[in-house]
């Protein structure tokens, strides 16, 4: 049992430690980072707590809700990705496109 | 029919995407019927450009590909900006017959729309000179594009449109890839723009087959539009 939990703490530390100091001026997300990972140590080293959340909402066990949180917020990553990337998308296009207008050529000049 | 416009006010626009076997070909009569052809690279990684050298065409290349609405987008922008009185789209791989652009223009010189949009489904032999499998796709597209954007058409992916400075100055086409052709009959709708349905042949060589989208490709159209519904 106290193996499965060194290697479940281990990246959760680690994205503290390594994702903290980098998120500089992103308060928001310095505070989810913090929050997420801290209820995931938390579960990791306390599992009881899980199986009593998971009978408080009525789910057999602590890591079946533990399964069913991850699809959520897994699926929810996604669609805050891909919005995104489409605004990145869009900026980008932009960019091209003034790019290509402020170098118009017209062939027969050369 | 007798017209009068000044072809160089016109402004063909031609986004091409690795279509420098035939570009040259596409671009030639236009420029002896003295349109402005504007031809939109995009991020081509053949001898487009070559393929065009000294020829007098406006060239604008994007730096990296974006697709084809992107493309139209830019040819659309630049006339805008250089003063074009009119904006016509036109496919580079030889689909389009550059003798119906004053056909397609005709409704929008004459003041009856601020965009004619091409048709192959009007006359009998245009609709008899379709492939099977392409009627087939392109009724489908009618359907999914009138449920979209409420505009009921009778071709739904021609490229060949015509447009005043009304629609040019309206339409902002933000659906990189193919789904454009849907964006823009929405924005047609949306900005109660004036539009007419003008029957054009369109000419499918080996060449443009083989260069066309693929069938498959309507799928991702489908999907785009629906993304679009929910972004």
């Amino acid at each position: 049992m106290i193996n499965i939990k060194i290697i479940l703490l281990i990246p959760l530390v680690a994205l503290i430690v390594i994702l903290l100091p980098r998120l500089k001026n992103k308060t928001f997300y310095r505070l989810m980072l913090v929050a997420i990972s801290g209820i995931g140590i938390l579960f990791v080293l306390f599992p009881s707590i899980t199986d009593r959340l998971a009978h408080f909402v009525g789910v057999g066990r602590g890591a079946d809700l533990v399964t069913y949180l991850f699809m959520i917020f897994f699926f929810l990553g996604g669609v805050i990705l891909y919005s995104k990337i489409r605004k990145i998308e869009a900026d980008q296009t932009e960019l091209v496109r003034k790019i290509s207008i402020q170098n118009a050529e017209k062939l027969n000049n050369k | 029919m007798q017209l009068s416009f000044e072809p160089k006010k016109v402004f063909i626009i031609i986004p091409s995407y690795n279509e420098g076997k035939v570009i040259a070909d596409t671009v030639k009569p236009l420029i002896k019927m003295e349109y402005t052809v504007v031809v939109v690279d995009d991020c081509s990684t053949d001898n487009t450009r070559e393929a065009l050298a000294g020829l007098p065409v406006v060239y604008l290349k994007h730096d990296i590909n974006l697709g084809q609405g992107a493309a139209i987008q830019t040819g659309l922008e630049y006339a805008l900006e250089k003063n074009a009185e009119y904006a016509v789209t036109f496919d580079a791989d030889g689909q389009h017959n550059y003798e119906e652009i004053p056909a397609l223009l005709e409704p929008v010189i004459n003041g009856r729309a601020d965009i004619a949009m091409g048709t192959r489904f009007k006359r009998q032999e245009d609709i008899a000179n379709v492939p099977f499998a392409r009627k087939l796709i392109l009724k489908g597209a009618i359907i999914v594009n009138g449920l979209f954007t409420g505009l009921w058409l009778t071709d739904a992916h021609n490229g060949f449109r015509a447009m005043n400075r009304t629609a040019l100055s309206k339409i902002k086409l933000r659906e990189n890839r193919m789904a454009h052709a849907s964006e823009i009959l929405s924005q047609v709708k949306s900005n109660h723009l004036r539009y007419e349905e003008v029957p054009v042949k369109i000419i499918y060589t080996d060449y443009s087959k083989l260069k066309g989208q693929s069938s498959m490709n309507s799928i991702n159209i489908l999907i785009d539009l629906l993304l679009k519904k929910i972004f």
